[in-house]
């Protein structure tokens, strides 16, 4: 027995809005999609790159992951994130979960202090900025 | 669709909450259960709105993870839309039963079927 009925596409709730992000994800999922490598299943992971005084802010987009199989790596300014996973969720049971993506970080980090933490599906990596990095105030004298 | 070129900008507000994201999601069996996985990355609990309307279920989660303003967007990917799904139903599920959980950005909502549609065994006297 099927849970859904059907999937209408023109049901007006269903804005342009929803049907352009339909089909983006879709490519996504394509062009990401293992087939073309030989991987089981993967996933097209959005990032996002933020900066303050302080850090940059390196967001990724990590669904339904645990912190454990989440890796970090940070090597010549690019950051590095991949999960490797078995997934439970599936009836075959073997199937595997992978991410990678990697993102281009300015110069300029102090690589050991940078911290990841992981909430609600987002993975959120902190990049301090080094000392000389940082704007300073120079007195005039 | 509208054919004028150019439209006054509707307000911020009535903007932000007409547009929303449509989910991916899964179903899955589990016994006499139906469990829809709905990926909602940076959805907390506190974001989840569930309701069924008579074969229509209707999930909206809205993302409760914004940035601090201080942070300056030097590239950006993710989405900042809430989520909605709306799904029709096929299978007379029991409404007061169905529960929902978020973990990891995945909302799963688990749909107990209806007990009148459970297969049932009929003793023979």
């Amino acid at each position: 027995m099927k849970l859904i009925r059907y999937e209408h596409p023109s049901l007006p709730s269903f804005n342009d809005v929803d049907r352009f992000f339909d089909l983006a994800l879709r490519d996504f999922g394509r062009f990401g999609s293992g087939d073309l490598f030989g991987r089981s299943r993967s996933a097209y992971t959005p990032a996002d790159l933020y900066e303050d005084e302080d850090n940059f802010y390196v967001r990724f987009e990590l669904p339904g992951v645990n912190k454990q199989e989440i890796a970090v790596e940070l090597e010549n300014a690019v950051l590095t994130v991949s999960v490797n996973r078995k997934d439970e969720s599936d009836e075959q049971g073997a199937a595997t979960y992978e991410a990678t993506r990697s993102v281009s970080v300015p110069d300029g980090v102090d690589a050991d202090k940078v911290k990841a933490a992981y909430e609600d599906g987002i993975l959120t990596v902190t990049l301090p900025k080094s000392e000389a990095r940082k704007p300073r105030l120079i007195d005039v004298g | 669709m509208s054919t004028t070129l150019t439209q006054s900008e509707p307000k911020e507000a009535t903007r932000v909450r007409s547009q929303f994201l449509r989910p991916q999601y899964q179903v899955s069996a589990d016994g006499d259960d139906f469990i829809v996985s709905v990926t909602t990355p940076g959805v907390s609990r506190d974001g989840v709105e569930i309701t069924l309307e008579e074969e229509t279920l209707t999930v909206i989660a809205r993302r409760g993870d914004r940035v601090p303003e201080s942070w300056k967007a030097l590239s950006r990917e993710l989405p900042d839309l809430d989520y909605r799904l709306r799904l029709q139903l096929n299978v007379r599920v029991a409404e007061e039963k169905i529960s929902a959980k978020v973990e990891n950005g995945i909302l799963r909502i688990r749909l107990p079927k209806a007990d009148e549609i459970k297969p049932r065994k009929i003793a023979i006297d």
